[in-house]
């Protein structure tokens, strides 16, 4: 029998207030909150009774108990989604998921803007040399300022591996009045789709490596994008070239680019990711002037904490209602997901 | 009757070797080169014989004696033109050349694009809050990310004071890339003019008051000396930022370390200083909000050979008899063509 009243958690907290406005708007939808140490006598009935989970995309903010894999589904009979505020899903066991006929949905695109932009200040800070001269300065040195002579993007090559949203709106940036050449390594897209998307395909990662003046990492961290850019791909980069990534941690072998920067076979960096979130102070990457550093927050922008809130409330509302979500990331739990959805909550999904 | 050879010198350095490369391309053009040391029997011949002086743009680096004064002048009776490196031109007594019939041109715009980087750069740095996190995570354990929340450029509004050539560049990459809002404050342009740079005109109050990023891209003058004062950065948003790729003395340094103490805005990047570079104990330096760099925005390895390149085809165009596109003192053009045919032998266009 259909239930009166369909049921979402979250944990800890939502990206924006607006996901609460946009669900509370629905008087058949109630919204509890857990924290990560909820005592079990509240959290065990919010958890059993939920449809959908609203959930961080980041390990280190969510308890253990709480990331999305069959441990916690087994807990929860009536879930039917399982949502990610962010781009990542490093929080959800996919393949448990659909083992359980759960969808899990993540907001790839919805803060596109705001690391796109993170790319960019990156890229232009380190060509300025402008941390560098940041850190001098501080120190008490006075070189002459022809030593911190950088260079102009405008013109330049950047080479974007994996051109999905965020590595489309870069190329766009790049291309558009700074004239840059762009290339792009993505396996997943033909030759048509990477131009459409503004950029030249490059037949291997080599190729793009060699040439790039800038190189920036925009792919998914997955089992082939494990590793990816180690002591290999750091020596075929050019001497003034920089390494900069917004993706994910373990894409990048940090110890290869710690080796690669004191040898000077690159730039410098900027780093977004890390293998662990926050990396120590004593993480040898963090002593360096070259290289500008921030803690995964290229994402967390005000606009995209808004808009990812925006489009998440709307993608659960549309799973909640039956319909097909446009962001799901286990397509083949379809089949076994209708059946799911329609004996916990009456009726059958859309398409 | 023509001379055989034009002589051009410059003392101690040039912005690079492309510039020599374009002069080597006319064999009736001699580059010499003088030392800040070098004694009077090398100079003189030099500075007598010579017809343009390519000139550094900073005081620190030019001997005095070198400086385009009356002292130097009187030795150069066959000068016609003195060529500043860069934008500025600080070493030049430009009222000494006109006196003589002397023309003094510059390369402005040469390093635009570099400077409009520069601010930009400065601009998306803060506004992510990547130096506030950067430093934090140098300085210890245990970074709180939620605490970082920044603000994207896309569809804010910049405030552009002076819409010359970064100013225009700066502009067009704001609206372009990040569709902004731009507003300008130029009293020399007209709406009309400040529209077809990309731009609305506004009075100095208006902008302060309206822009989330406010950058400074005029000139120093009398007029705009202490523009930026305590008023001023009261007028700012809180969550506003303040950027600085022009000269020092514009902003007056005090009242923006107050005004960053109280909060009143939310960070600034400054490139230039009162005294540059700044000393280690300024007082800017510390803060966490603040991105510093010693006067390089227009320091990049484009914008030097874009400078020479165009400050020697600029040289060649006034032996050549043309009128140059960057002259500084045009009130000199009557006295300068009469000079101009009493040394060269024959008369400049226009």
């Amino acid at each position: 029998m259909a239930p009166n009243i369909k049921r979402v958690f979250y944990v800890n907290h939502v990206s924006a207030p607006i996901f609460l406005e946009i669900l509370g708007q629905r008087p058949d939808i109630q919204v509890d909150k857990l924290v990560n140490d909820s005592p079990d006598d509240e959290a065990d009935p919010v958890v059993t009774r939920a449809h959908a989970f609203q959930m961080s995309s980041t390990r280190q903010e969510l308890a253990p108990k709480y990331h999305g894999t069959t441990a916690l589904l087994e807990r929860m009979p009536n879930v039917v989604l399982l949502s990610t505020t962010g781009a990542g899903y490093d929080t959800v066991n996919l393949a448990d998921c659909t083992r359980a006929g759960v969808a899990a949905v993540n907001q790839a695109g919805g803060n596109k803007e705001g690391v796109a932009e993170h790319v960019m200040a990156m890229m232009l800070s380190l060509s300025k040399r402008i941390m560098l001269t940041d850190h001098a300065m501080r120190r008490g040195e006075q070189r002459p300022r022809r030593e911190y002579m950088g260079d102009d993007v405008l013109g330049r090559t950047i080479g974007i591996i994996g051109i999905g949203n965020v590595g489309s709106r870069v190329a766009e940036l790049c291309r558009g009045l700074f004239r840059m050449r762009v290339l792009a390594y993505d396996p997943y897209l033909t030759e048509a789709q990477v131009t459409a998307r503004g950029a030249e395909k490059v037949a291997t990662l080599d190729d793009l490596l060699r040439q790039a003046d800038y190189v920036s990492i925009n792919c998914p961290h997955t089992a082939e994008t494990r590793g990816m850019i180690g002591a290999r791909e750091y020596a075929l980069m050019q001497p003034h070239a920089y390494f900069i990534t917004t993706a994910r941690g373990g894409i990048h072998d940090e110890p290869a680019l710690a080796d690669a920067l004191r040898a000077k076979q690159i730039a410098g960096a900027g780093l977004d990711v890390w293998d662990d979130e926050p990396p120590a102070p004593d993480h040898p990457l963090l002593a360096f002037d070259n290289v500008l550093l921030s803690p995964h927050t290229a994402g967390i922008t005000r606009q995209s904490r808004q808009n990812i809130a925006r489009i998440a409330a709307e993608q659960m509302l549309d799973v909640l209602d039956g319909k097909r979500p446009p962001r799901l990331l286990n397509p083949e739990v379809w089949p076994a997901y209708c059946d799911r959805f329609e004996r916990i909550m009456g009726f059958r999904p859309e398409g | 009757m023509a001379p055989n050879a034009k002589r051009v010198f410059y003392v101690k350095y040039l912005s690079s070797p492309v510039y020599g490369q374009v002069i080597a391309q006319r064999p009736d053009v001699q580059l010499d080169r003088l030392e800040n040391e070098s004694p009077d029997e090398v100079a003189t011949p030099i500075l007598s014989a010579a017809h343009v002086y390519q000139a550094g743009a900073s005081r620190q680096v030019i001997a005095p004696h070198f400086h385009a004064t009356p002292v130097l002048l009187d030795r150069t009776p066959n000068l016609i033109a003195v060529s500043s490196n860069g934008a500025g031109y600080d070493p030049v007594d430009v009222d000494a050349c006109t006196a003589r019939g002397i023309i003094v041109v510059n390369q402005s715009g040469g390093n635009k694009e570099a400077v409009a980087e520069h601010a930009l750069a400065m601009m998306l740095t803060l506004s992510k809050r990547i130096i506030e996190t950067d430093r934090r995570m140098r300085a210890g354990p245990d970074i709180v990310r939620n605490a970082y929340v920044g603000r994207e450029l896309v569809n804010r509004t910049i405030g552009v004071i002076g819409i010359g050539n970064v100013g225009g560049r700066l502009a067009e990459l704001c609206r372009g890339l990040f569709n902004m809002r731009v507003l300008a404050y130029d009293p020399y342009l007209t709406a009309d003019q400040i529209k077809a740079r990309g731009a609305e005109k506004v009075e100095l109050d208006d902008l302060l008051r309206q822009a989330d990023f406010v950058s400074i891209n005029c000139p120093l003058t009398r007029e705009s000396r202490y523009m930026i004062g305590a008023r001023e950065f009261a007028l700012m948003r809180p969550d506003a930022y303040f950027v600085t790729t022009a000269r020092g003395f514009i902003h007056d340094e005090n009242a923006l370390v107050e005004a960053l103490a109280a909060k009143r805005i939310a960070g600034a990047g400054l490139d230039v200083w009162e005294e540059e570079p700044p000393p280690h104990d300024h007082k800017l330096m510390a803060f966490d909000n603040v991105l510093l760099s010693p006067h390089t925005a227009g320091a990049t390895v484009e914008s030097r050979e874009n400078m020479a390149r165009i400050a020697a085809e600029q040289v060649l165009d006034i032996l050549d008899g043309k009128r140059p596109p960057r002259l500084i003192n045009p009130e000199v053009w009557p006295a300068y063509r009469e000079r101009f045919a009493g040394i060269m032998g024959f008369t400049p266009e226009g």
